[in-house]
């Protein structure tokens, strides 16, 4: 394939820097958030890096590719997957999983309309500077590379982006520690999207619609927490869970990994869950299920928290430090109040 | 009111336990409309037991509360058919009489049956008071995952969760076998 159509050329920052400006307001919730204040964002970030992203998150959509990405967590090698990918321009991405000896292969087809192209650089800008960072090759194509900083200095993504296109061929994501927490790379790329014979099922899709701060505003009036940020995470979807009137489904990101809060009032039922690991997150002990995504489960301030995420663990432990937390066991005297207000709350008829 | 009267005594407690009968239950009636200690007996003895029963307060009866409601607007004929020997030593009716041997054994009543409310109250407070508030909920996990899947997606450059996938069941045809579409930028 050529790589010379796309070569990077002066103009293209300017191109894309409206592109970069329009991010941090185009989100519903972000927009009516105080996290949406351009002060809010970490400075430092340069303009160029921005609309390297910003390209990227355009070229996603906009360039039909066929390429083969390689997949995996902390674990590395170990835990990785290889993933055939096909992108057809206004059509959506097939996926598929290849197989192994112990899972089958399995497919999924993501609406191209599900992307969001205006979250990512806003997002990415509220925890992280952005710089360039060199250049590199990745699947035998020229890359620029943009770092993610985090405010202390620490580094904590770096992208490869196609210089002919601006498709992103690499991502690496690192914790506080260093070490490399989730990989994507591709070890091969086509310029050429590929109709396939077989089309797999959509991958799952929201059948409730995003909440506008004032909305959002209404749950938290009636006592459910609403947090702008989690640890390093800002709030950009919030939305009731289908079919259950009083869940609320919170999602939070830094543009490199996305938590998902569920809140419902209750205490959680432990028993329910039968044999299951435990563990203290930031202080808080947790019921943990699954390993990509995690879940986390408790229950605090009458609600029943289920946390879904696929972020480091330091990521994770910073989000559940700003969630409610589960009240320490009442002493003594504090039992037998509340207990005598059950009781008086049983007796009164106005109750 | 005029005259002594003599106290309730345990006549009070049938009439809290509905076991008192006519012409006794009147004669206790008009002595309540009188005597502010006795009233103050018969309340703590209803909230005790409303309370002991797990129940609300329960309602005297219509035409007690009625009557109590109209406290000195009663006709002397109600007082005045209270026999004299109701009021034994130390009565002070109307809340002016002295204190007598039996008002002793009723304020040590009292003092049990409030012991006894308390050990009751702060034991049974202890008990109840021990899980934390709120219905037994069981989340719809992996609901929840898919919903995840579904919203998160939305972040560009992101991996899809691949555990979202589900089992191919049609042809995956070699890449070398499909029409190329040339890319559009």
């Amino acid at each position: 394939m050529s790589r010379t159509a796309h070569r990077w050329q002066p103009g293209y920052a300017r191109r894309w820097l409206p592109v970069v400006a329009m991010a941090l307001v185009a989100s519903p919730v972000l927009a009516g958030s105080s996290q949406a204040a351009s002060t809010d964002v970490v400075p430092g970030s340069d303009p160029v890096a921005l609309a390297l992203l910003a390209g990227a998150v355009q070229a996603e959509t906009a360039v039909s590719f066929t390429g083969v990405e390689l997949v995996s967590g902390p674990s590395g090698a170990s835990d990785q997957a290889v993933v055939d990918v096909s992108h057809l321009t206004g059509h959506g991405t097939v996926m598929v999983v290849r197989g192994t000896t112990a899972d089958p292969t399995r497919a999924g087809f993501q609406d191209e309309d599900l992307r969001r192209p205006e979250l990512l650089v806003g997002l990415l800008q509220r925890s992280y500077r952005l710089v360039l960072d060199g250049t590199g090759s990745v699947a035998g194509r020229d890359t620029r590379i943009v770092a993610a900083q985090r405010p202390d200095g620490g580094l904590a993504a770096r992208f490869w982006l196609d210089e002919a296109t601006g498709l992103l061929l690499r991502r690496d994501v690192l914790d506080r520690s260093g070490r490399l927490s989730a990989s994507m790379r591709f070890s091969q790329v086509w310029l050429s999207g590929e109709s396939v014979a077989y089309l797999p099922p959509l991958m799952p899709s929201v059948r409730t619609a995003s909440l506008d701060q004032g909305a959002l505003q209404q749950w938290a009036r009636r006592g459910w927490p609403c947090p702008d940020r989690i640890g390093d995470l800002t709030l950009f979807d919030a939305r009731p869970v289908a079919g259950a009137a009083d869940v609320l489904h919170l999602t939070y990101s830094d543009g490199l990994s996305t938590v998902s809060v569920f809140m419902q009032p209750g205490r959680l039922d432990v028993d329910a869950f039968g044999p299951t690991a435990t563990a203290v997150v930031s202080g808080q002990p947790v019921l943990v299920r699954g390993s990509r995504p995690r879940e986390l489960l408790w229950s605090a301030s009458g609600f029943v928290l289920t946390v879904v995420t696929d972020a480091p663990a330091d990521i994770v432990a910073g989000a559940v430090a700003d969630l409610p937390h589960t009240a320490p066991p009442p002493s003594g005297w504090s039992r037998v109040e509340r207990g005598l207000s059950r009781v008086i709350s049983w007796v009164d008829p106005f109750g | 009111m005029n005259g002594r009267e003599r106290h309730s005594g345990d006549q009070l407690a049938a009439l809290v336990d509905g076991r008192l009968g006519e012409p006794d239950r009147s004669r206790v009636v008009g002595h309540l409309t009188r005597c502010r200690d006795c009233l103050a007996d018969y309340d703590a003895q209803l909230a005790l037991k409303g309370m002991l029963r797990g129940l609300a307060e329960p309602a005297a009866p219509s035409d007690l509360r009625e009557r109590l409601a109209g406290l000195g607007q009663l006709p002397d004929a109600l007082g005045s058919a209270i026999p004299a020997g109701w009021s034994g030593p130390g009565h002070r009716a109307g809340g002016t009489g002295q204190r007598g041997p039996g008002r002793r054994v009723r304020v040590g009543h009292a003092g049990a049956a409030a012991l006894g409310f308390a050990v009751l109250a702060v034991g049974g407070g202890y008990l109840l008071g021990g899980t934390a508030p709120g219905v037994a909920v069981v989340p719809p996990v992996d609901q929840y995952v898919r919903e995840h899947a579904a919203v998160s997606v939305g972040v560009p450059l992101t991996e899809p969760v691949l555990s979202q996938l589900v089992r191919a069941t049609g042809p995956l045809l070699p890449s070398a076998t499909l029409p190329a579409v040339t890319a559009r930028r």
